[in-house]
């Protein structure tokens, strides 16, 4: 039943972008094909389509749809889950295992200028076989001193089921983000950003697919983990794009995190870009984030306590990520490619290195090693 | 903390006053020069640290249906 809902999903939104682009000259079909590969034995494919259309002068809607095909070898360990993604073997559920789970998400917005404000709606339904979520969220940017200041602010409220298939029940998680963003053209050559977000999560906050080892006299019992069913995160981020070498420039952020678990976090982030032909740039980019551990995260636990986690993110780490990205315009090669001019090529790599403080549950690997492969293909027309 | 960012952000929303004029705005107007200029690869991107990190926010970048504690 559900994966019959899927597809009539999955129809209707290409139906929907057929129907757009047959009432109109859409403004942009992209298509990326994203890959995941890390040395905790996880795999992850995920293909998505997205069309913008411009209906009017005020007005361009928006469609996508993403899916997550994961594949992990932990999963196919005892605990039959994915110590990384939580991705489940949907073999419990009576699938097949090709691929270990999938998700699906289906996106759509709309924008509309209202003098020289504009409005963003946006929403978002993503499922797979133990999680749902429907997100709404909407933005108001107005532009101010002859449009050297843009103001933006934002409000998304995301609604999750989560029901485990290990377990009988179905529990809620409730998600509400406020953000702030200012951009300002500072001289002719630079550009600032700030940003502030605060996120209320209520609900549902465990990961009932990881294990707390505990021990006992004669043996160890395996327990849930109970996270704290609230959590308040705020962050912060101020960033600046420098124009130079008239054909280069600099992008330079810094991001403050902190929490009501204790956790704050400190993230660096540089973003080179220059043209290596007409239309053709090459952008190198280094990001590196510490974070502290979560209050109640121990490395083990000698009795069981109230709160009790293994989740990596909640543990002390230092992570480094290097990307490196080339987009390009149209090319053709002999018959095989045909060229045409409203295409643009973007290939993205990315290297992510993470050591937290304690071993990893699962792996019991204190180092994850991930590749993060985006090729993707924006039409204009 | 939300102090500093308060002051940094009144301290940008007034530098209006240093008005860069629209014929100066070649640079700016550079796609290089662009926070964020491909929304959907952003997107994955914050997607993917969201499962790794335990500290996100505040990126410019909008994800959903991570199912992230």
């Amino acid at each position: 039943m559900v994966d019959r809902f899927k597809f009539i999903a999955f129809v209707l939104m290409f139906t929907c972008s057929a129907a757009f682009a047959q009432s109109g000259t859409p403004n942009e079909l992209q298509f990326n094909l994203s890959s995941y590969v890390d040395n905790f034995g996880v795999y992850v494919v995920y293909p998505n389509f997205s069309l913008t259309r411009q209906i009017s002068e005020e007005t361009t809607l928006k469609g996508r749809v993403l899916v997550d095909a994961v594949s992990a070898a932990s999963i196919k360990s005892r605990f039959d889950v994915d110590g990384v993604t939580s991705a489940t073997n949907r073999t419990k559920g009576g699938s097949d295992n090709t691929p270990d789970e999938l998700r699906f998400q289906f996106g759509s917005g709309i924008t509309h200028n209202i003098g020289s404000s504009t409005v963003l709606l946006n929403l978002l339904y993503s499922t797979e076989h133990d999680y749902t979520s429907t997100t709404i969220a909407g933005n108001y940017i107005q532009p101010l001193a002859q449009k050297n200041t843009t103001i933006q602010i934002g409000y998304l409220r995301s609604i999750d089921k989560v029901f485990p298939q290990t377990r009988n029940w179905k529990r809620d998680l409730d998600v509400n983000t406020v953000s702030l963003q200012a951009t300002q053209n500072i001289s002719p050559k630079m550009v600032v950003q700030t940003i502030y977000s605060y996120t209320e999560t209520t609900g549902h906050l465990s990961d009932n697919y990881q294990v707390v080892t505990v021990p006992t006299a004669t043996d160890v019992v395996y327990m849930e983990p109970v996270h704290p069913n609230s959590r308040i995160r705020r962050a912060a981020a101020i960033r600046l794009n420098y124009h130079l070498l008239q054909k280069s420039s600099m992008q330079l952020g810094y991001r403050y995190y902190w929490d009501d678990w204790r956790i704050k976090g400190h993230t660096i982030s540089t973003l080179f870009q220059t043209y290596i032909a007409d239309e053709s740039i090459l952008g190198l980019g280094l990001r590196v984030h510490s974070q502290s551990k979560a209050w109640f995260f121990q490395e083990s636990y000698a009795r069981p306590e109230k709160y009790m986690t293994v989740d990596p993110k909640l543990n002390g780490a230092f992570a480094v990520d290097a990307q490196v990205k080339l987009s390009f315009p149209h090319f053709s090669y002999k018959n095989w490619i045909p060229a045409i001019e409203s295409l643009k090529y973007q290939f993205t790599l990315n290297w992510y290195r993470r050591e937290t403080d304690s071993p990893d549950w699962h792996s019991r690997l204190k180092t994850l090693y991930a590749y993060n492969l985006n090729f993707g293909v924006r039409y204009r027309f | 903390m939300f102090k500093i960012f308060a002051i940094v952000f009144l301290l940008l929303s007034f530098s209006g006053c240093a008005t860069v004029q629209p014929w100066q705005r070649e640079s700016l107007a550079d796609p290089i020069m662009i926070f964020n200029e491909n929304p959907i690869d952003e997107g994955i991107q914050q997607h993917f640290i969201e499962h790794r990190e335990g500290a996100t926010g505040a990126t410019g970048a909008q994800s959903g249906g991570c199912g992230c504690g």
